[in-house]
């Protein structure tokens, strides 16, 4: 397979582990100057952050409710990590860390376990009830169904990130190798608008998946009913 | 951009991924009945057929949402 080459390779470590520590530290240092000189007037870099943190206010306002607030820093980091990992794919020498399963998938699993989590604390036992489906003469088999749908979400909310992150990786390889030059830059060109597109796809699929499991069973029937 | 619009964008863009990934969750679990049961197919076409249908039934319980908060 055709691979770039990497600036930093340790050998017995995976890449993407060193990737993941690079990303980390500069989210860690920009935020971290960032919070040592806020200004009332905010420059660039100080209205990138403030976007980040009131855009993210106002969604879990919207989809959620008043009780989003608590998911705030969590979904806040989602948003400024997977952002930055994406865009460390677009220097020469390095690779993005959501190029491979494992970063998304640690990402998903989150989602989903903090999700079904803060849904059982809510709803106690009527949580369980989600599962049983309309009738409760179709339970046995409607349960089946809906263990399956819930798992499958976690998977599609980890492949998406990953395939689009790794073929967008993988097109700009191939396509060095076949039209040199200007056509890759084309294509990295693209490549930073899908890098924020994924970043917010993902950072509101985790709000909506969140919102799912947080709305109660009353509420649903009640719309129906109307 | 009108934020009801993003929403359901993002909501429904899941969708079309949601059939394929339960189809192979359901083929995934099958095999491993079939494997540990001594069958030869029997719950890989089982299941795999429940995990198409969770897909479906998901798309379905989506568009009855959101047909409900439209109106």
């Amino acid at each position: 397979m055709l691979t770039a080459p990497i600036l930093i390779n340790i050998p017995g470590i995976p890449i993407y582990w060193t990737m993941t520590v690079i990303t980390m530290i500069i989210v860690l240092s920009l935020s971290f100057i960032i919070g040592k000189s806020l200004k009332i007037v905010p420059g660039a870099v100080q209205s990138f952050a403030e976007l980040i943190i009131i855009m993210t206010e106002y969604f879990l306002k919207e989809i959620i409710g008043d009780e989003g607030a608590i998911y705030l820093p969590l979904i806040a980091s989602f948003a400024v990590f997977i952002l930055f990992s994406n865009l460390i794919g677009s220097i020469p020498g390095f690779t993005s860390p959501t190029e491979t399963i494992d970063t998304t998938a640690a990402l998903a699993l989150i989602v989903f376990v903090l999700s079904h989590f803060m849904g059982l604390k809510k709803h106690k036992v009527k949580y369980l009830k989600k599962f049983l489906g309309p009738l409760i003469v179709l339970a046995p088999i409607m349960i089946i169904i809906e263990v399956m749908s819930a798992l499958s979400r976690p998977f599609s909310h980890a492949l998406r990130l990953f395939a689009n992150i790794f073929a967008e990786g993988f097109m700009v390889t191939v396509l060095l190798f076949l039209l040199p030059w200007v056509i890759p830059a084309i294509m990295m060109y693209m490549q930073i608008f899908t890098d924020f597109m994924q970043a917010f796809v993902f950072y509101l699929l985790a709000i909506i998946y969140i919102a799912l499991s947080l709305e109660s069973e009353e509420m649903g029937e009640g719309e129906n009913a109307l | 951009m009108d934020k009801e619009f993003i929403k359901q964008i993002t909501r429904m863009s899941s969708l079309g991924l949601n059939v394929i990934i339960s189809s192979i969750i359901g083929f995934i679990i099958g095999y491993y009945l079939d494997k540990y049961t001594g069958y030869i197919y029997l719950f890989v076409i089982i299941f795999t057929i429940i995990g198409f249908s969770a897909g479906i039934y998901e798309i379905y319980k989506q568009i009855k949402k959101e047909l409900n908060t439209k109106v």
